[in-house]
């Protein structure tokens, strides 16, 4: 059976690696291209020149 | 139109440079009647208002701050088109309100001449009125506007001043027909130069006419100043002299903060041990979390020196002056003079500077300095160089009074600039090729620093440290010890027979010795099994012909998640493999003490110049690597940055032993 410091050691551990999993998770996000929104207000990485009338 | 056959609504465009008080003009003006959307296509903000002109109203157009309207940026392009009625909705301005700002009346008149040239009708709003009248300084208004050209009125948003009268004049010139002001282009021959000195010798003489300054002798000290600390030599030599003293304060004032903090953790680890039953728990709080936690929370007071003496000189007007120096540099090798501001902002950290790219218009420019931003010394390098420092340089001089630990920190900072102005100049003419634009400076006076911005800018970058340390660094600890700590191994009973004799071996021997029977191995063996261990030394024959042994090798891959998880793995990796009976003792005599598997001493000072050099050039940190992927949107750019600052740190580390050793050094 595991004594309780075993116990106490394993929750830290799987703690800091959920932390980990959560921070890699949003860094992951961070990877990933900006969307368009519907109309194209000029946010998206898309747009790069104005769009003027001649 | 109205019952005067006038329009019943005009379209005034709102222009200024930026920290005009052109938004507060709009604000005041405006009231709560405004819309904020994007221009179509770009991000570029567009605010609009109806402004109640009495009887007509008008739709105000906030233009974005601009120094000129040249068209070399997004910002000025859609400030023209707008002017001259080629954005979609947008009808040509009737009037244009000239935002301009009393206190800097020439740089803010330039674009002012240049509005003229546009044939629509100006009126010029002058703000800051108050800070200028508080300096004692003395404006002829009806003059300025007679010299102009064009209707003067004094405003103050605060107080209301002006409103009416702008509104009349505004009321009064629409659909009138403007003519440009004979001296501001008359008279110059053609040439764009010619054009932009006509402008300026128009601004002066109205100036000149109108306006009598009374600090001249405070400008005389000023100009007196700025002609030492922004000579090309000798303010280089004060450049390098000030970031001298700064380090040795830096160095010399935290040390004994630093011991003290180091000793504290330490003693926290062994009363935590004292406390505990011998157990798995114990070896994590003490050798995982009190090791790694603290041995980067021990570095906090020189993070807090540094922060203190750069916000010092930034809020003296020093850094601009340094910043004016290095832009002679940097434009030598291709680097737009909008790059010096994110590449000072990454000697903080590389993040918030590559964002602060987004200023420089053009792609080209705009990745070149994305590219070697993380060159710039952060300030998580700043705990591994000064462990290696402290290791093996503290305590001696050069010339008998300056210290070493100041010198070595001095080169690895410029370092860092050094490669960086390489690779620009190779970037700018190979794969990104393109002329740099030019660009104006502007050097804000010299005053005394704000003690309460000084502490709030160091105790921010304070906070971040301690919060990092609290969070990914905790974690990373927690981690990095299980890897340490598992598999735990058993030998065999007789004495003699080595468990592991080389990293190739053990995966295959820890499996035998668990099978046999329970007793088990000693620390350091354990060590050696352990994941990190294995992982260690499968790395160990790359990294060894820079002088480093498995152990460091293990740091270095754990460092990649932040840089000064290097100095939290060393501190774990020498508390886990030390014996249970063995004190706590500091990391620096644990990195002096240390040996590798043959009993060989692994540090020698060549060994930290060489590691120095790594983190100084390497691309050692995830979130950059993540927020680069982000700004470029291209993973093509960022493997690039990615396998190109590895190539080239570990390269100038293989120089920097190997060349070390044959000089003789160990």
């Amino acid at each position: 059976m595991f004594d309780l410091q075993t116990i106490i050691a394993a929750l830290l551990i799987i703690g800091a690696l959920a932390y980990a999993s959560v921070v890699l998770l949003r860094k992951t996000r961070a990877f990933s291209r900006k969307g368009a929104c519907a109309d194209d207000c000029g946010c998206s990485s898309k747009s790069k020149t104005p769009k003027t009338a001649h | 139109m109205n019952e005067n056959g006038n329009k019943s609504h005009l379209t005034i465009a709102l222009a200024g440079n930026p920290n005009a008080g052109k938004t507060t003009l709009f604000n005041s003006l405006t009231g709560l009647n405004q819309k904020v959307a994007n221009y179509p296509g770009v991000t570029v903000e567009r605010k609009e208002g109806i402004w109640d002109l009495g009887d007509r109203t008008a739709t105000l157009i906030d233009l974005p701050g601009l120094y000129s309207l040249d068209a070399t940026s997004l910002d000025e392009q859609i400030a023209r088109d707008v002017i001259t009625g080629k954005v979609e909705n947008i009808p040509p301005p009737d009037v244009i309100v000239s935002v301009v700002d009393a206190t800097n009346l020439e740089r803010n008149l330039y674009l002012t001449t240049q509005l003229f040239e546009y044939g629509i009708p100006v009126v010029v709003a002058l703000t800051m009125i108050d800070v200028f009248e508080k300096r004692k300084h003395e404006i002829d208004i009806a003059k300025l506007s007679a010299s102009l050209g064009v209707p003067v009125i004094a405003v103050n948003s605060k107080a209301e001043r002006g409103k009416r009268e702008l509104a009349e004049k505004v009321n009064a010139l629409a659909g009138t027909a403007s003519k440009i002001p004979h001296e501001s282009n008359g008279g110059a021959p053609n040439g764009e130069n010619a054009l932009i000195f006509a402008r300026y010798n128009f601004i002066s003489k109205a100036v000149q006419d109108s306006v009598k300054h009374n600090d001249k002798i405070e400008h005389r000290v000023s100009e007196k100043i700025d002609r030492v600390l922004t000579h090309k030599v000798f303010g280089l030599a004060i450049l390098v002299l000030i970031l001298l003293t700064v380090f040795q304060a830096i160095f010399s004032w935290a040390t004994l903060p630093m011991d003290l903090l180091d000793k504290g953790f330490g003693a926290l680890g062994d009363a935590v041990r004292a406390s505990l039953p011998p157990g798995i728990l114990a070896d994590l709080l003490v050798d995982g979390i009190i090791a790694g936690v603290g041995g980067v929370l021990v570095f906090l007071p020189q993070i807090l020196l540094l922060f203190l003496f750069i916000s010092i000189l930034e809020d003296t007007g020093y850094l601009a002056r340094a910043a004016f120096l290095l832009d002679k540099l940097m434009s030598r090798v291709g680097l737009h003079g909008k790059a010096f501001l994110p590449l000072m902002s990454s000697f903080a950290c590389a993040i918030p500077g590559i964002m602060a790219t987004r200023t420089i218009e053009n792609k080209r420019d705009r990745f070149a300095t994305i590219l070697i931003a993380p060159f710039m010394s952060c300030s998580a390098r700043l705990p591994v160089y000064t462990l290696m420092i402290g290791a093996f340089f503290a305590g001696q001089t050069v010339f008998g009074f300056i210290s070493l630990g100041a010198i070595l920190m001095l080169a690895m900072y410029t370092l860092g600039i050094t490669v960086a102005l390489i690779v620009a100049f190779i970037l700018k003419r190979t794969l990104l090729k393109a002329p740099p634009p030019p660009f104006i400076m502007e050097l804000p006076p010299y005053r005394m620093p704000s003690i309460r911005t000084v502490f709030q800018n160091m105790l921010t970058r304070a906070w971040l440290f301690v919060k990092r340390a609290g969070t990914v660094i905790l974690a990373i600890s927690i981690i990095l010890w299980a890897l340490m700590y598992f598999p735990r191994s058993s030998q065999p009973g007789s004495s003699g027979q080595s468990s592991v004799a080389s990293g190739q071996q053990a995966g295959s021997s820890v499996n035998e010795q668990q099978t046999t029977n329970n007793e088990p191995l000693p620390e350091g063996e354990q060590l050696r099994n352990s994941f990190a261990g294995r992982l260690g030394h499968a790395i160990e024959p790359v990294i060894r012909p820079l002088g480093f042994d498995w152990k460091i090798g293990v740091a270095l891959i754990a460092s990649f998640a932040a840089r000064e998880v290097l100095v939290s793995t060393l501190s774990i990796i020498y508390n886990v493999g030390k014996g249970e009976n063995e004190e706590s003792e500091t990391l620096i005599s644990a990195i002096r003490d240390a040996k590798d598997d043959s009993g060989r001493t692994v540090w020698t000072p060549l060994t930290a110049l060489t590691l120095m050099v790594f983190f100084v050039l390497a691309m050692q940190c995830m979130s950059t690597v993540a927020i680069v992927r982000r700004e470029t949107n291209s993973w093509s750019w960022t493997l690039f940055m990615v396998g190109y600052m590895t190539g080239i740190a570990y390269l100038a580390s293989f120089l920097t032993y190997q060349g070390g050793r044959m000089l003789g050094f160990q």
